[in-house]
């Protein structure tokens, strides 16, 4: 890469190269979170699960 | 019995896979970090233009990796498909239904980045050529995957039922593999033969890089998802209370 011009286009390239990779940084996050997402629901599941069974045994 | 095989069959025990997952997982997502960060500056910064291509080749830094990753993935969700039939370990199916999600990610990610460097080079987004179509398909069985092993009212049962699916599915690795030498495609052959490389030396070590930086991240997110899935698996035991601290 020459300069910060070239960079930034990407030559005539820019219109493709950006989105995909904005596209794959997008969907890694989302990865994350929807990962963040499914340990916050599972230990909503499991705390509910032991509740339960307390109030049945009580 | 050995310390390796002592290492293994203690890592299958779910409570102790739990605890030993996190300061992996940790590690993992840092070494990730570091290395898709080094990966990009190399690729999109250091790397020469190429000479037929321009700047439009840097695409390859993301479309590869997610290609070669959804592969990956894939067999390593045979592979714990094939433990969790033979052996009815359940850790194995917790991996396989962990992987299955990110494997989609990254197979879509090869199928919308590779259309994003098809337009400019080929002159269309699509075309129904082996390597495509198959790719496709992984995709597909992926989908399936997710939706067979969430389909029934018994997690085992899915989990047999999704299992047998990525024992079928893994049949369309090969395929999407060596596609490019089977058929006439207009996807480019294969640009790594065994260990050695086409691609000059400038441009393929941040390709390495991003590939290995790939693989961290998959390992970091792979170890946090077979976490909850084994909680959801042994939500009556007594241990997940403790870690639930309910």
């Amino acid at each position: 890469m020459t300069s910060l011009h070239e960079f930034l286009t990407m030559g005539r390239f820019g219109v493709f190269v950006w989105p995909a990779f904005g596209f794959g940084l997008l969907v890694m996050l989302f990865n994350i979170y929807l990962a963040h997402w499914r340990e916050k629901s599972a230990f909503r599941e499991v705390r509910e699960v032991h509740r339960t069974s307390e109030e049945n045994r009580s | 019995m050995t310390q390796f095989s002592l290492f293994f069959h203690r890592l299958a025990s779910p409570p102790h896979f739990y605890e030993l997952s996190k300061p992996w997982g940790r590690a993992f997502s840092w070494i990730a970090l570091v290395l898709i960060l080094v990966g990009l500056f190399g690729g999109l910064w250091l790397a020469p233009r190429d000479f037929q291509q321009g700047n439009g080749f840097r695409i390859m830094y993301v479309h590869v990796p997610s290609a070669w990753m959804s592969l990956f993935v894939f067999m390593v969700m045979a592979a714990s498909a094939f433990v969790g039939l033979v052996w009815r370990m359940r850790l194995a199916y917790a991996v396989a239904a962990a992987s299955a999600p990110l494997g989609a990610a990254f197979t879509a990610v090869a199928l919308v980045t590779g259309s994003l460097w098809g337009k400019p080079m080929w002159g269309t987004y699509w075309v129904w050529d082996a390597r495509l179509t198959s790719e496709l398909i992984l995709f597909f069985l992926y989908l399936g995957f997710i939706t067979l092993n969430r389909s029934f009212e018994d997690q085992q049962t899915g989990d047999r039922a999704a299992a047998i699916l990525a024992l079928v599915g893994a049949v369309d690795i090969p395929i999407v593999h060596y596609s490019v030498d089977w058929w006439q495609t207009l996807h480019q052959g294969s640009s790594f033969k065994g260990l050695t490389s086409e691609i000059a030396p400038s441009m393929l070590w941040p390709l390495l890089v991003m590939m290995t930086g790939f693989m961290f991240y998959y390992g970091w997110l792979v170890l946090w998802r077979t976490r909850s899935e084994i909680l959801l698996r042994e939500s009556d035991r007594e241990w997940t209370k403790r870690v639930v601290g309910s």
